[in-house]
């Protein structure tokens, strides 16, 4: 129902915009342009007062909590493993559209939802998605924002460390840990970390 | 009273501008646009994602951007009309006609980098402005080379800066809600500086964090660049001085904590194009 309404917002601006462009010069096509201007001020002033997301109208809500010393900050790091059991981390590219960030919040909330045999197809997916991206750097080859544009490519908004080294033979399984700290702890300290997920093929 | 707000509504919106306006903005909306599609060639592979993926966004989030389980060879196809649409857009080709395209075809491919997750972050990803630009631009007339100034040129050419201005505003009214005033205070950046370092690996962070006043700086900058961004539509002269700073913003936000502002081209869209046309093309004396 929410992303009806969402739709319907969108329609909306579309179905004053429209009547905007059928209309000749004259008052006739003002009051439509006034519509339309209104619309579009009240639609994002409201999703960015409320932050209550309506993209392409949004709120633009990021990095708004407050740090503090004993903030807790988790990252879910994926690892592939080559035949010797070697962990490899994974470029923040390898699932490319898809970014590591995106995946890591994936893997956070939705493993735990599905079935062992969907967990299964999931993780065989990702495995073969790890395995091509390691083909492509092992020929030399660039990914994400790189494979055509180079370093002009625009990056994902969340600049991750890159992990272009891969092992020359083909990945036998995937691993991921969850790693949390304490900002006052800092990346110095050793961090809690679990094991989330292990596939093999 | 009501009469003034008539007087600003009348001379932010409708006061004759140059059509250089609408030309810079398709152009610098459509060179964004490609950019950010050449950099994400991967976007219709989405569509090979097994049905497991999709657990968390559930079939209405996808379905509202016509995300409906399109076979990989159509969605390749519609990205490839994408590109054409936008460059006909470009170069001003059928110029309503292919910034329509192109808006509605970003609208449904800029969802699928985030898709499985519910959008997080779409707003970010650099076709935010875009998409309602292209389409904005469908809906107001072709600017005529050379042609007179005119009120038609100037409301979709303002609506686009501001909605553009809005990507630094509401994030402003966003951290005042989630955090108050006590989100631009240096103790507030110098945690957010140490908490990222070992995410991103941001090369000044450990710096900034070790300076209590570069981190006020920092904090009160934010609040006044953020808070001070709809003045960009009233006046030129703050639209000018609007750019370098937050340039420097960007710069200072990649190296302080890693995170990139893919819509940086667009403070373009900022610049004087309704002086920039007047004095190239002077009225006949």
């Amino acid at each position: 129902m929410v992303e009806l309404v969402r739709l319907v917002s969108f329609l909306a601006f579309l179905a004053l915009g429209f009547r905007v462009a059928r209309l000749g010069e004259g008052p006739e096509r003002r009051r439509a342009v006034n519509r339309l201007l209104a619309y579009v001020l009240v639609m994002s002033g409201a999703v960015g007062a409320l932050q209550w997301d309506d993209w392409p109208f949004t709120s633009h809500t990021i990095a708004v909590g407050r740090a503090r010393a004993d903030s807790r900050v988790c990252a879910t790091e994926l690892f592939g493993l080559d035949a010797g059991d070697r962990e490899w981390r994974l470029d923040p590219y390898s699932f490319t559209p898809v970014y590591d960030s995106i995946l890591q919040y994936w893997l956070e909330q939705a493993l735990g939802r599905l079935t062992e045999p969907e967990r299964g197809r999931a993780l065989a997916f990702l495995l073969e998605r790890a395995e091509e991206s390691r083909r492509r750097l092992a020929a030399g080859g660039a990914l994400g924002h790189e494979r055509l544009l180079g370093p002009a490519g625009a990056p994902y908004w969340l600049l991750l460390p890159r992990s272009p080294e891969v092992p020359a033979s083909p990945y036998a399984g995937l691993r991921a840990y969850s790693t949390c700290w304490t900002v006052a702890g800092g990346p110095g300290r050793p961090p809690t970390r679990r094991l989330l997920l292990e596939a093999r093929r | 009273m009501r009469a003034g707000a008539a007087a600003i509504w009348e001379r932010v919106w409708f006061r004759p501008a140059h059509p250089l306006c609408l030309t810079a903005t398709r152009v610098i909306v459509s060179l964004q646009a490609l950019w950010i599609l050449l950099s994400r060639p991967d976007l219709p592979d989405l569509a090979r994602w097994p049905a497991e993926f999709w657990v968390l966004a559930g079939r209405a989030l996808p379905a509202r951007f016509g995300i409906v389980g399109l076979p990989v060879a159509f969605e390749q196809g519609l990205f490839l009309v994408l590109h054409a649409a936008l460059l006909a857009a470009l170069v001003g080709l059928r110029p309503r006609a292919s910034c329509f395209v192109s808006g509605i075809l970003l609208y449904h491919f800029a969802p699928f980098e985030e898709a499985i997750a519910g959008l997080p972050h779409t707003a970010f990803g650099g076709l935010t402005v875009p998409v309602l630009a292209l389409l904005i631009l469908s809906f107001s007339g072709s600017p005529r080379w050379r042609g007179a100034p005119s009120a038609d040129y100037r409301w979709p050419f303002a609506l686009v800066q501001l909605l553009f201005a809005f990507s630094y505003f509401f994030p402003a009214l966003a951290k005042l809600r989630f955090s108050g005033i006590g989100w631009f205070t240096a103790e507030n950046i110098r945690y957010y500086a140490l908490g990222n370092v070992a995410v991103t690996g941001a090369p000044l962070a450990s710096w900034v964090a070790e300076r209590p006043l570069v981190c006020g700086a920092i904090a009160l900058g934010t609040l006044a660049l953020e808070a001070l961004s709809p003045l960009v539509v009233l006046s030129p002269a703050a639209a000018m001085a609007f750019i370098p700073a937050a340039l420097a913003f960007h710069i200072g936000i990649v190296l302080v904590i890693g995170y990139f502002f893919p819509s940086l081209p667009l403070l373009l869209l900022l610049l004087d194009w309704d002086a920039i046309g007047r004095r190239r093309d002077p009225p006949p004396s």
